[in-house]
């Protein structure tokens, strides 16, 4: 889809309803024509009920949309409690329903390719764009016998293998080896227990696997993820998988296949229509820069990254502040967690706060401490995941450094834990430390899961998506500056000097630092002009020590004009009592609690 | 519009009913209607140790396709370690080449001249919790039915057992006694608030118990209680607070009763949750089941999850529909909490809908 396609679009009068089953919530958004254009008008939000002892989406929606009905009196489901489509005479229900999911255990997935560094890097990449957890993989340089292959496969018990070698009309005996492997498994699971088998391979021998595996296995058909060496073509592939995960979804997750026909099958993966969303937004900016989504949530994390209008779509399954609140926090030293938190925390303390966080995984902060331990919480999720997803991302988009975040132009923060945050500018901070993006960045809050939704409309309704998308639905955190110098220096040395003019020629100009943050106020609904003046050896994205040519045209936004001069990668002061005086000054500045 | 929390159960007497289920595909030895006892017997299994290729036509020196007529074991068929499986006979009989099975087992598969052999161990799976056996499911396992009182954990080593529940310490928050540790606790399942010296540990292990709850344990105890022969739940929390009132008042009271500890991993998928049962006989009337999925209600009995109060416990007074700003600024729905303990100052306090869990 193109904006210019979009915009192409018959224009529809409809009502449409998205809902998104999470982990932790279930959100019901509608969007609705206001004053001429689709508007995200109301989003009732409920517990999720798709996890014991419900296991079924349907309760959960029921209430979510009993409090879109108290927000905005619109009555949705009908006396048996069916939705109600289209809208009727009393101007109930909706025309158009579409629906996201992320909710349910990961899925168990086996890896099968021909070699690590190609089919099987795909494989894992097609993997890595879902809700599945790689429990083994294999492929030619497999040291195991035939024998020790099936025994792996058989104790794995996988619900998928994803079958992945050979560019179309390439190798074949090889691969054939493999299913041979993998169907010999397959036979020997009881018939309950037989995974669905994806194959994204040679397309020559489609035929061939589907006779080998019949009766052995679901066979699921995609398209080959490696069609030519050095050719990946994992978009459509993703899609396949989507569809595949969606139907084994709806096996354990009662309600769902019902919503899905509501949705005429435009029910996708969460993380595959928020991927949509941010290549639809790379293709429609033109940017070679990158345009990037980081939605943390109580079970995963999902990192979207376009770079040139190609997708980087990656799902952290076992990283979030929820369900997987514990795993994030054991998967890295205690203290990459307490270094974000203003106050001194144990080692104990930590594991405590992960552990309790995991068994109560839908409790909120009530205090300022608990609520600075969420948020290292999700730094710590958000930091991780973005590791995984950046051993996908291309080496050769522009950037300062490989080893730091390429330049992304816009910065997408979600996920109830950012969305809920007291006060934008602790969801911006959070943003800040954990992604770290270099020059001028973009930072916008998707506070009601609108990302997702609105990629799953877009093969409904595509001008509804965008007219949506360019209002109000995100809102504005600020424009986040990087000030980077290229030698170490001493805290507290002048970096450089930036100005603020506003559109009614007030000038604001503040001097940035070694180790601080300043914010240059620009309310929403205003703009200005941004003027940069690094010191030499100082890169604020546009090369050491140069200003930009022009002054750089800012919309206003909850913060305002964010100058980190903390450096890039961010680096803590060494000291315990700097440390604490400097995430507190961080936190007042811009969270101000 | 009702909000559903998390239900923890402290319940007093209820009808329970659990699932057995094997892990993997098997045979179910008793029939609905049948009393098991914790021992019994209720499903078997084979369980796969790991599997072995051999070719055998390679070995018999002979084509795939010709096989048959040299096997002696077909496909599905138990086989012995060293059992020949296959034989050819050459030079009028002079020359003889068995091929024997390499592991006790069962042949898996045979195609193109190969044979995969499995190597099996028996796997039993026992009733546990003694009852009524009221449904089976064929090839999978049964469920089981009994009368008792139930109390849920949050944390639970994957360990199981049957015996008679003992409580030790004189309140709810009373660490583990040191002095209360004797041979008298030799085969049963001890309950006491939480340990504080680990040493401990080893002197239960000693003394040879058969399980451990604990209203707490502190986070750097799990890997010690994980490591444990015998099962281990925790029943409130992951520092020094022992157990609930709730929860430890349903101790004493059966304190000497049969009780099976079920210290399953938690799930919140699934549902799965440690827990222990604690056998009672059945009134005349069955008692209901535990109460599950139920909506915050004034009135309902709930534990504090989050916050200031947390693991206190209380009753519901009122319910806001309207979201209210917290002390860190975040906006959220609450209830009006009427604390049971009454003993401080506050006898009320106001709780987000989210950091409630109700206590059934």
């Amino acid at each position: 889809m193109s904006a210019t396609a979009a915009a192409a679009q018959p224009y529809r009068a409809e009502t449409i309803l998205a809902a998104d089953f999470g982990a932790a919530n279930t959100r019901a958004l509608l969007l609705d024509v206001v004053e001429g254009e689709f508007r995200l008008v109301a989003v009732g939000e409920a517990p999720s009920t798709c996890a014991a002892p419900f296991h079924d989406a349907s309760e959960g929606l029921r209430h979510a949309l009993g409090r879109l009905q108290a927000i905005t009196g619109r009555v949705m489901l009908d006396s048996t409690a069916q939705l109600i489509m289209p809208v009727n005479s009393e101007g109930q229900g909706c025309d158009t329903f579409v629906a996201t999911f992320s909710a349910g255990a990961p899925l168990r997935a086996v890896l099968v390719g021909l070699l690590p560094e190609a089919s099987l890097r795909n494989a894992r990449r097609l993997a890595e764009s879902s809700y599945l957890n790689v429990v083994d993989t294999l492929s030619l340089i497999d040291r195991r016998k035939q024998d020790q292959q099936i025994e792996a496969i058989v104790k794995a018990q996988p619900d998928v293998v994803i079958l992945t070698g050979g560019t179309d009309g390439g190798a074949q005996s090889a691969l054939l080896k493999l299913v041979e492997t993998v169907g010999v498994a397959s036979f020997l699971l009881p018939d309950d227990r037989r995974p669905a088998v994806f194959y994204a391979g040679n397309q020559a021998l489609q035929g061939r696997i589907g006779e080998m595996l019949s009766g052995l296995a679901n066979f699921h058909l995609g398209p080959n993820v490696l069609p030519e060496l050095n050719h990946s073509n994992l978009e459509s592939g993703r899609s396949a998988l989507g569809e595949l995960v969606k139907t084994l979804r709806a096996r354990r997750i009662g309600g769902l296949a019902d919503f899905d026909h509501y949705a005429a099958g435009r029910m996708y993966p969460t993380a595959l229509a928020e991927g949509r969303m941010i290549h639809f937004l790379s293709r429609m900016l033109n940017t070679p820069r990158g345009i990037l989504s980081v939605n943390v949530g109580s079970a995963s994390t999902t990192v979207a990254a376009a770079f040139g209008g190609e997708l980087y779509l990656t799902v952290a399954s076992d990283l979030g502040v929820g369900l997987s609140a514990w795993t994030t926090i054991a998967s890295q030293p205690w203290t990459e967690f307490a270094r974000w938190v203003p106050h001194t925390l144990t080692e104990a303390e930590v594991r405590e706060f992960g552990l309790w966080r995991a068994v109560h995984p839908f409790t909120i902060p009530v205090e300022v401490e608990d609520l600075q331990r969420e948020l290292a919480l999700a730094r710590l999720a958000l930091a991780g995941a973005l590791r995984r997803a950046r051993t996908q991302w291309p080496t050769n988009v522009p950037g300062l450094h490989h080893s730091l975040m390429p330049y992304c132009d816009v910065l997408i923060g979600g996920g109830a834990v950012l969305g809920c945050a007291p006060g934008p500018g602790a969801a911006a901070l959070v943003l800040l430390d954990a992604v770290q993006p270099i020059g001028v960045t973009d930072l916008m809050l998707d506070r009601h899961h609108a990302l997702a939704a609105l990629g799953a409309l877009a093969s409904a309704n595509a001008l509804a998506s965008v007219q949506v998308l360019e209002s109000d639905a995100l809102l504005r955190l600020g424009v986040a500056v990087s000030w980077v110098s290229q030698t170490p220096l001493p805290a507290g040395t002048p970096l450089g000097t930036a100005t603020l003019v506003d559109a009614n020629q007030k000038s604001s100009t503040v001097e940035v630092r070694v180790g601080e943050l300043e914010v240059l106020p620009l309310p929403l609904g205003q703009t200005g002009k941004l003027t940069l003046k690094p010191r030499p050896g100082v890169d604020v994205g546009a090369g050491p020590g140069r200003a930009r040519a022009r002054p750089i045209e800012v919309d206003g936004s909850m913060v305002g004009v964010i100058l980190d001069g903390r450096g890039r990668p961010l680096s803590l002061p060494a000291t315990e009592a700097q440390r604490l005086e400097a995430t507190q000054r961080w936190w007042w500045k811009l969270a101000g609690l | 519009m009702p909000y559903l929390p998390s239900t923890s159960h402290v319940t007093l007497l209820a009808t329970l009913r659990r699932e057995r289920m094997l892990p993997i595909h098997g045979e179910v030895v008793v029939r609905p209607g049948q009393r098991v006892d914790s021992s019994d017997i209720v499903a078997r299994a084979e369980k796969l140790e790991h599997y072995q290729l051999v070719d055998i036509a390679r070995l018999l020196d002979v084509s795939g396709e010709y096989l048959d007529r040299y096997l002696l074991k077909q496909e599905g068929d138990e086989v012995k370690k060293g059992e020949p499986v296959a034989r050819r006979k050459a030079m009028f009989g002079l020359v003889d080449r068995p091929v024997t099975s390499p592991v006790n087992g069962r042949l898996a598969l045979l195609s193109e001249g190969k044979a995969l052999f499995a190597a099996l161990s028996p796997l039993e799976l026992r009733a546990g919790l003694p009852g009524e056996v009221t449904d089976v499911v064929p090839g999978r396992g049964v469920t089981i039915e009994t009368t008792g009182a139930l109390l849920e954990g949050i944390w639970g080593n994957g360990q199981e057992s049957f015996s008679v529940l003992r409580l030790l310490g004189t309140m709810p928050g009373a660490a583990l006694p040191a002095a209360g540790l004797d041979l008298s606790l030799r085969g049963a399942i001890v309950a006491a608030g939480w340990v504080d010296e680990t040493s401990l540990f080893k002197s239960l292990q000693e003394i040879g118990v058969r399980g451990l709850i604990l209203g707490s344990a502190p986070a750097e105890q799990l890997p010690l209680l994980q490591a444990l022969p015998f099962p281990v739940m925790v029943v409130e929390g992951f520092h020094a607070q022992g157990f609930s009132e709730p929860a430890y008042n349903l101790l004493a009271g059966n304190s000497g009763r049969e009780a099976w500890l079920n210290a399953q991993l938690i799930n919140r998928f699934t549902g799965a949750r440690p827990e222990v049962i604690i056998l009672l006989p059945p009134p005349s009337t069955p008692p209901p089941s535990p109460p599950e999925g139920n909506a915050l209600a004034e009135g309902k009995r709930v534990r504090i999850l989050r916050g200031p109060d947390r693991g206190r416990v209380g009753n519901i007074l009122s319910l806001s529909e309207r979201a209210v700003m917290l002390p860190n600024g975040v906006r959220a729905p609450v209830a009006i909490i009427v604390l049971e303990d009454g003993k401080a100052a506050r006898t009320t306090v106001t709780v987000p809908f989210a950091n409630l869990e109700l206590l059934e």
